[in-house]
Order: C-alpha cells, then structure tokens, then sequence
C-alpha cells in the first residue's frame, strides 16, 4: 500500500511534530488515501508506483522505493497473522533526533571530524522494529540466611556478636509488556538499551503511521523469546527481591523459586532511529529510541586526534612542569 | 564543507586545551619573573671585607689559600650567602670550655666583620679551625638565612664533609666545606629547582598521564541500563504475600584488645646562641 495526496498525489507520510499525515509536497494534513496494490511475493521487489527495484529483505514490512522515493507498506507483512496489535508512533522527528545527536556528541572532540556534519546526518533512518510484549504473573518464593553483626567492648576486651536469621519472602509481582525485540537484524543487547518506552501512548496498529518510515515484521514467533523474557523477568524478580530485606550486614540466599502464570505476548513496533556511521571500514551504527530520544551506541574514536591531543597533553605538561621546576 | 569541518576541529583543539595553554603561559611567566629575580639577587652587602680566607694557622699554601678563595667566590653567590674559612692556632680552653670560647669567637669574627651576604650580619657561614696541640677541632657559625635553614642534621653533613680530609689535606677539608654547605643552602633555597629527582618526574610524569589519557579515549562508554527491577511491574509494585525473619542462633567472640607503648623521639635544632653582638648564630662543632 502506498499513501497518496488527495490533492497532489504526492506520498503522505506520518509526521512525529505533527503526529498526523502530512503531504510534504503540498503540506496538506490528513489528505492521505490509501491506494492498494496487488501484490504477489515474488513481486515485492518491484516498486507499484514506478517499477523500480526496490530492496526488500524476507521481513521487511516497509520500505522506500531508493527511484521514486516513495514509501510502500507490503500488505502481506501486515495483515492477517503478521498484523501488529500495537503501534508506538515516532515522537521524535528526524530534525529533532539530529539534534540529539549532535548535542550528546558534540563534546566528543575525539570522534571523526564528519561524524556530526549534516550529510552525514542526514542518512539517519526511522525503523519500526517488531517487538513481543510479554505478560507475566510471578509469584517467587525466597529463603536466605541473613547475618547482623555488632561489637562493643568492655574492659579489656573487644566482643563480636554475629546473630543469624531466617529470611522468608513470597512475593507477586505482575509484569506487563516486557519487551523482546523480534528482530534478528538488531542487536539484542542494544535494543534492551533503548528501553524503556512509555506504553501510555501506544496505539492500535494502523498502517498510517508506518508510511515515511521502514519497518520489519516479526522475524520469529514469541515462544522463541520466551527464554530471553524470562531471564530479563528473573534478573528484575532477584533485584527486586533484594530490596525486600535490609538491616544485615551479609545475606546469603538458600533458595529462590519463580512460578510464572497467565503468560501472553502481543506483538508492537516500536521506533528507533538509526545512523549508520561509516568509519576506517567498521559499520558504527548508532540507535535512538523514537520516543524518548535515548541513544544507544558507541562513538567512533579518530586515533589521529587522540594521539595529536595526546602529543599535546604530554608537551604542554612536560614544559609546564619543567618550567615549574626550573622556576622554583 | 571540508574546510569549515577543519576549521570547527582546530576550535574544538584549542578549547579543549585552552585552560593547558593559559597555565603553560602563566608557567612562562612565572619563570621569567623567577630568572630576573635570581639574576637581579646579588650580593648588597658593602660593609663586609673581600677576604674570605684567614689561614692565620698557616695550614694552607699561598696557591691552596688563592684556590680556595676563587671556589668560595664562585659558590657564594650561587648559595647567596657569605663563605668564610679562619684557621688559628691558639689556647682557647684557657679562656673556659673549648666548645663556647670557640663558637663565640667563630660568632664574634663574623660579627665583627659584618659578614652577611645580604645585609650586615645577614645571611653567611664561617668555619673555624683550631690547630693548637690538644685543642685541635672544628666550629661552624651560621648567621641570617643559614641560621634558619641549617639545624643539627645539616651542620653534621658539613662537618662529616670536612672531616673526611682534614686530617690529611686541610685545603681539601675546606673546600669540601665550601662545597657542601652551597650544596645544602642551593637546595634550601630551591628545593625543587634542578633537584634531579623533579627533572626525571617532570620528564617521566608526562608521557604516563597521556598515555593514560590516550587509553581513556580510546575506548567509548556504553549507554547506561535505564530501566528499573519495577519498570514492567504492573502497578509499580508487587504484592508481599509472607515476610518473615525469624532470629536461628547467635555467637560472641572475645578478644583481648592489645595496648602498644607509645615511643619515638623528635628532633629540633640545636646550638642556637647569641654573640656579644647580639646576633643569633648556629652551627656545629666537632673536636679532633
């Protein structure tokens, strides 16, 4: 599907200033219809607005078409068993999100000189990546042996009195949508980075709100995350847990035991920004959650500026030390 | 583009080292004023004679006595204080305790002739050796700034340097004097100034901080987890459905608390005296 302009046939994408379809060719608001086209797999590589070669991976959901610049949503990676319940829209704009960047990164004098220019910038892409939310009902049973320790002295001699308890908890805890990104595209470690997201304004899936962006559809079903979600819950159930007790100079736990109950998962996109930076032939991509701005990535190092900036810091302090030195 | 990126990093460079540049130009200056200081800091005092040298023991030649005199000249005014070296040859225990009669006159030679690099009775040392058979030893007297800055453990080293020749080579008994006291009073007055030990850390220190800084930003941190244990809680808490802590057992250990006696010693200066002048002179002595 493709959102045309009711007044200029130009292609309406959704806009995170806005938060509304926008026509950026006449700038007309909710002008937006929604043109089908059939489509058949093997033919998902040909653009319907122009017949160019457009890329498109085995889950990807959205795309742009690189000739007419148009962007396509293929129906059948978003319809039926692959259709999102939910949609989180981009909050952040693309100028917005550059400035974000540039203003985290602006104290980085070791990054590559073009690391911030605007061309460079501009390659910046909005992704909506699949995720799973899984629910979870916890009830953990917790037993440790805890150790409070006090001394005093009396006359000669110091005493230490070490008292032992028995630490007891069961405790309920109800996780709602704990996230597990469903893209094998994205690395895991990072996507637990752009966490977290404010649910409150997650929306019912419409397409509308995946046109001006890229997007893929799940890569794998939610049961193939569930050991990852259930590691996540666990380290957050021992943290919690942990919390719980307080007043002993040392616990050791005995045991802990999670029962996990009303177990469901509902499938999202959620927004990210990407930057793919290019430097001394290694990929240094750059990810900013679309909603909260928060960036997750690691920034390139010109070793020619640190070892010049170095060079400096040795000469500068060698003389001023020497001068010191010689003055006294 | 490329020229105004290059130009936005050469800005970023010298923000970045701004604060570096203005202490390496406050380093300069102070340096500077510290040379002239040094250079202007000459001798003030014109009272004084030009003698430094009075071998009236006759211990030395004419040739060691014109040596000794050109080596004190030339290290009085890098320690900036007066040198003098007296011989004698005379019965000083007739006129009460070796020690006293000879410190005072050591202080009273001084005084009298208005030693002082400085000022009169400003800043100086004299050495006084004493010949006379069965009476033979050596007295130092310090004035002004030596005074101040020579307590037991310097005027020992004097002494210990002096002592290592007298016995066989008196000239070369008061040049170690001459020496060792410009050596004491240079680093006295400059304690970090060309002390090799500063030289090498400033040499060494330098390359370890950037190092250290080069090893530091090499390598980029990594985003902070920001979620918490009850980020997907619902509710932002969970439900507490048994706490207990039940007390199991308990134990004391007794130890007897070890007492240390206190001891150690401290130093203090020594040998501070007043001459018939009034001036405050220190120093050493050390009979042989």
């Amino acid at each position: 599907m493709i959102f045309k302009c009711k007044n200029c046939s130009g292609n309406v994408i959704y806009s995170p200033e806005k938060k509304k379809m926008v026509c950026p060719f006449c700038d007309s608001e909710g002008s937006q219809e929604r043109k089908d086209y059939p489509e058949h797999e093997k033919d998902l590589t040909l653009c319907p607005n122009c017949g160019g070669q457009i890329p498109v991976e085995v889950h990807t959901a959205a795309s742009q078409c690189p000739y007419c610049d148009n962007y396509l949503i293929f129906n059948s990676r978003v319809e039926g068993e692959n259709q999102p319940q939910y949609v989180l829209p981009f909050q952040l704009g693309k100028e917005e999100c550059k400035e974000k960047i540039r203003q985290k990164f602006k104290k980085c004098v070791f990054a590559p000189t073009d690391f911030l220019s605007e061309a460079r910038l501009n390659t910046i892409q909005g992704d909506y990546v699949p995720f799973w939310l899984y629910d979870y009902d916890t009830v953990t049973d917790f037993w440790a042996e805890g150790r409070k320790v006090r001394s005093w002295v009396s006359g000669n001699y110091r005493y230490t009195e070490t008292s032992y308890y028995q630490i007891h908890r069961n405790m309920s805890l109800d996780f709602r949508k704990v996230p597990a990104d469903a893209s094998t595209a994205m690395p895991d470690d990072v996507m637990d980075l752009m966490e977290p997201y404010d649910y409150s304004v997650l929306q019912e899936y419409q397409p509308d709100y995946l046109s001006g962006f890229m997007a893929e559809k799940y890569n794998l079903p939610a049961i193939q995350y569930v050991d990852r979600v259930k590691h996540k819950v666990q380290s957050d159930v021992d943290s919690y847990m942990r919390g719980t007790y307080s007043g002993y100079q040392s616990v050791s736990p005995i045991s802990s035991k999670t029962d996990y109950h009303n177990e469901a998962a509902q499938y999202a996109l959620l927004p990210v920004w990407v930057y793919h930076y290019e430097y001394g032939g290694k990929e240094y991509p750059f990810y900013v959650n679309g909603q909260t701005g928060k960036i997750v990535g690691n920034v390139p190092v010109s070793k020619s500026k640190v070892l010049s900036y170095a060079g400096t810091l040795w000469l500068s302090l060698t003389a001023i030390l020497l001068l010191l030195v010689f003055a006294f | 583009m490329d020229k105004e990126m290059k130009r936005e990093a050469l800005g970023q460079y010298l923000k970045y080292f701004a604060v570096w540049f203005v202490i390496l130009g406050i380093a300069l200056v102070f340096f500077i004023v510290s040379a002239v200081k040094k250079a202007d800091a000459g001798r003030t005092n014109e009272k004084a004679p030009t003698e430094r040298v009075y071998d009236y023991a006759e211990v030395l030649t004419h040739e060691e006595e014109e040596l000794l005199r050109t080596y004190i000249a030339e290290c009085q005014d890098k320690a900036r204080m007066d040198i003098i070296v007296v011989t004698i040859k005379e019965d000083v225990q007739s006129h009460g305790y070796w020690e006293t009669v000879m410190n005072g006159k050591a202080d009273d030679f001084y005084d009298y002739n208005s030693y002082g690099y400085n000022k009169v009775y400003g800043d100086g040392i004299l050495l006084l050796d004493n010949y006379y058979e069965g009476q033979m030893g050596t007295v130092t007297s310090t004035c002004g700034a030596v005074y101040e800055a020579f307590g037991d453990y310097e005027n020992d080293l004097i002494l210990d340097a002096v002592y290592r020749y007298i016995e066989t080579d008196p000239y070369e008994a008061y040049r170690a004097f001459v020496s060792e006291s410009t050596a004491l009073m240079r680093q006295h007055r400059h304690p970090i100034s060309g002390n090799f030990i500063f030289v090498v850390l400033a040499l060494v220190i330098p390359p370890i901080v950037a190092a250290i800084f080069a090893v530091v930003k090499m390598n980029p941190r990594k985003a902070k987890d920001t979620t918490k244990p009850n980020t997907y809680v619902q509710g932002g808490q969970g439900r507490m459905n048994v706490s207990t802590d039940n007390f199991i057992r308990n134990n004391v250990v007794k130890v007897r608390i070890q007492t240390e006696s206190s001891g150690g010693s401290s130093g203090g200066r020594g040998g501070s005296r007043t001459s018939s002048s009034g001036v405050r002179h220190g120093g050493g002595s050390r009979r042989r």
